[in-house]
């Protein structure tokens, strides 16, 4: 119940402030109102002693994240860290368009995410979530929700614009679309595979000039590279992106991050790393006079372990940023669709995440219903800090990111998960 | 050693009550006995709260043992910060042996970062007890679920507790760094004015004609340098103390503090242990060559 209200009492904020406002201010409001409805529960609905313990426990540690997460903001605005904490995009970019589209009967998938730094130093994943990001094509009622998973390497800077911008290429390609084919008639499912194909690779070229121009002409700030070199072109970042429409999945990637659909309790991969000793992308790397040595695994030029990338201009043209687009038709069967940066993937089988994946989120959905007192204050003083974002979902997908730290996994881990399934709309 | 037995005797109230006898007496009370006082007087109550840490998290739990845990979790905090105190006075008086403390093992002191522990390895010890327990969680989810499992273990960091160690693993490596890099600054002017200046002066090589009066410039400036390389240990110390806190008391609920607490001492008591045996080995292998040449 209080879970309804946080979520109403969000949704008021979004509509009511129009104005341009901090994030700060807007995530201080946030704070004040989790503090608020922690008063609000009344201890006499709990049953026994022990829960209402129990209760006043979660309570306190709620309104401890309050302080916590207003010192997080207020010291973390301008710094690199402070950037990737889980769950701040979300907060900010998917809360407004979820509630405004809901009102108008599109369905939004549930999704989760988590991003960790786990057993390194430095930070290099960085995660984007939008759903409804703008329409299909043409005059659609429907919308597309994308999520993208960047792994960069040599700094975070190249992975993080591309959390910054991908989607918005993405947005503004469609548009083109748009006004290309107004007049089209109907296309046949070539036709649309053809056109995404082409849409994704235009996308992701223009995302790999964007960040090779930007290494040409500035310095980037608060970046560990710019010491250690003067060129950025050492700088890198995968990507593995899908857009959820209502009947299709499109995955488009570049680098060894992956995209796993469950479907039925099957594990169906709807993209395969770029290692340099994959047959084909090893006879393209040799074709372009590049070439594989085995240095720590098979790396580009004794270099880079992927053999596609955005970034790393200077392995071009062994190292390219194109990416390999699959299309995929939804089923009833689809259960989840995960995102994964190698942090994952390298540790945990796709048939063990698609288990973990679909069983935490089947088990969610029967635990919906009838929720405690205690674990309603978590989700809400969750989903507040995490967007709109279903809390089955980020649990799953913190989950599969235990499992990986559990497994060693010695790599930032990032995980997205979206359910699929038709039942589980509202 | 005298001292060393002194400090190791249980009751660390005794102790102090000696320390302080001692130091009325004006007897063998050194910056370095006190030092490797203070850091004996903490082993021994590290040993003390690893005891009342078991007894708690081996004991069944209900109401009682839950205010008992809390307060057994207080005290080893409160532990902490004493040392930390105590340190801090012992760094204002003599900063430099603190960054090589005579008192350590070679094993210990290859692993200091600002005279003491990196903190970030408090965020890898609890991903590390997350992998003991994480596995079966997964394979038997179900059992989970109905919330009877009256123990939560430290696999079981629900995903708010895994945000928020993240977020502290992120600021506290950042914080780290900003030390590391203010350290080396502060080593790096060594090699600066004044101090390079003064040595450039003076004649190494015959000790007679190092005057008395660059002796005492460089003397005031090592201990100005000195200063700066004492706060810096006082930094750190904070940043260790404060990523314990926000770990042990607002992160992990009392009995995954109680776990954590566990392990992270006895990491602390076995490496001194296994270091003190592979000293006394390279002791013994020094012995036997002199002995034999």
């Amino acid at each position: 119940m209080e879970e309804i209200c946080c979520k109403v009492m969000s949704e008021s904020e979004a509509s009511s402030s129009c104005e341009p406002s901090s994030r700060v201010a807007r995530r201080r409001r946030m704070e004040i109102r989790r503090c608020k409805f922690v008063t609000r529960v009344d201890p006499s609905e709990t049953e026994t002693v022990s829960k209402r313990q129990k209760l006043e426990d979660r309570a306190t540690s709620i309104s401890r994240d309050c302080d916590n997460a207003v010192q997080n903001c207020d010291s973390g605005e301008e710094e690199t860290v402070g950037r990737f904490v889980v769950g701040e995009v979300s907060t900010k970019e998917v809360s407004i368009p979820l509630s405004r589209e809901s009102s108008c009967g599109v369905v939004v998938p549930k999704f989760g995410f988590s991003s960790v730094c786990g057993r390194r130093r430095e930070m290099e994943d960085a995660v984007a979530v939008h759903p409804s990001l703008c329409y299909t094509e043409k005059r659609a009622s429907d919308m597309l929700h994308f999520f993208g998973v960047y792994d960069g390497h040599g700094c975070s800077h190249v992975a993080m614009r591309c959390k910054e911008r991908l989607h918005e290429l993405v947005k503004d390609e469609l548009d083109k679309d748009e006004k290309e084919d107004a007049a089209g008639a109907a296309e046949t499912e070539a036709e649309t595979a053809s056109r995404w194909d082409r849409t994704m690779k235009r996308i992701f070229w223009r995302m790999d000039n964007e960040v090779v121009a930007r290494n040409n002409e500035e310095v980037v700030a608060n970046c560990r590279c710019e010491l250690q070199s003067p060129d950025c072109d050492a700088v890198g970042s995968t990507a593995v992106v899908a857009i959820v429409t209502p009947d299709k999945i499109i995955v488009a990637n570049c680098g060894d991050s992956r995209a796993v659909l469950c479907r039925n309790g099957k594990a169906i991969p709807l993209s395969s790393d770029h290692k340099p000793d994959r047959p084909d992308e090893l006879s393209r790397i040799e074709e372009a006079g590049g070439r594989v040595i085995y240095w720590d695994g098979p790396r580009v030029l004794g270099v880079l372990a992927m053999s596609r990338a955005i970034g790393d201009n200077y392995l071009k043209p062994y190292v390219i940023s194109e990416p390999e687009v699959t299309i995929t038709n939804r089923t009833a069967e689809d259960e989840c669709l995960i995102l994964g940066s190698d942090g994952l993937w390298d540790v945990v089988p796709n048939e063990t995440a698609c288990g973990v994946a679909s069983m935490c989120l089947r088990g969610k959905a029967e635990e919906r219903s009838p929720v405690s007192p205690s674990s309603e204050a978590e989700t809400a003083a969750e989903g507040e800090e995490r967007g709109n974002a279903d809390k089955a979902c980020n649990d799953a997908s913190m989950l599969l990111t235990k499992l990986a730290l559990a497994r060693h996994s010695t790599d930032n881990v990032s995980v997205v998960v979206v359910d699929l399934k038709r039942d589980a709309y509202p | 050693m005298a001292t060393q037995d002194m400090c190791s005797s249980s009751s660390t109230i005794t102790t102090k009550k000696k320390q302080q006898q001692l130091q009325e007496d004006g007897f063998s009370n050194t910056h370095e006995e006190r030092s490797r006082c203070c850091f004996e007087e903490w082993m021994q109550l590290q040993r003390e709260d690893l005891t009342h840490l078991l007894k708690s998290l081996h004991q069944p739990t209900n109401n009682d043992t839950t205010t008992t845990t809390t307060t057994v979790i207080r005290n080893c905090i409160s532990h902490f910060e004493h040392y930390i105190s105590n340190r801090t006075l012992l760094a204002q008086e003599h900063p430099s042996p603190l960054f090589a403390p005579t008192w350590c093992t070679s094993l210990e002191n290859s692993l200091l970062w600002m005279a003491g522990c990196r903190p970030s390895i408090f965020i890898r010890l609890i991903y590390a007890l997350t992998s003991c327990s994480s596995e079966p969680l997964i394979t038997n989810d179900d059992d989970n679920k109905n919330g009877n499992n009256t123990v939560t273990s430290i696999g079981e960091l629900s995903p708010s507790q895994m945000t928020r160690v993240n977020g502290l693993h992120m600021r506290t490596i950042k914080a780290e760094e900003k030390l590391t890099s203010e350290l080396a600054s502060w080593q790096e002017e060594l090699a600066d004015e004044p101090i390079a200046l003064i040595a450039a002066k003076g004649d190494c090589g015959d000790e007679v004609v190092l005057n008395n009066m660059m002796n005492e410039e460089a003397e005031m400036a090592l201990k100005e340098h000195e200063k700066v390389m004492g706060k810096v240990i006082g930094k750190a110390d904070e940043l260790r103390l404060n990523t314990m806190k926000e770990l042990v008391l607002e992160i992990l609920k009392p009995t995954q503090a109680l776990q954590f607490l566990v392990a992270s001492k006895k990491l602390h008591l076995s490496l001194h242990q296994w270091g003190k045996r592979r000293d006394e080995k390279q002791r013994r292998i020094r012995c036997y060559h002199s002995i034999s040449h």
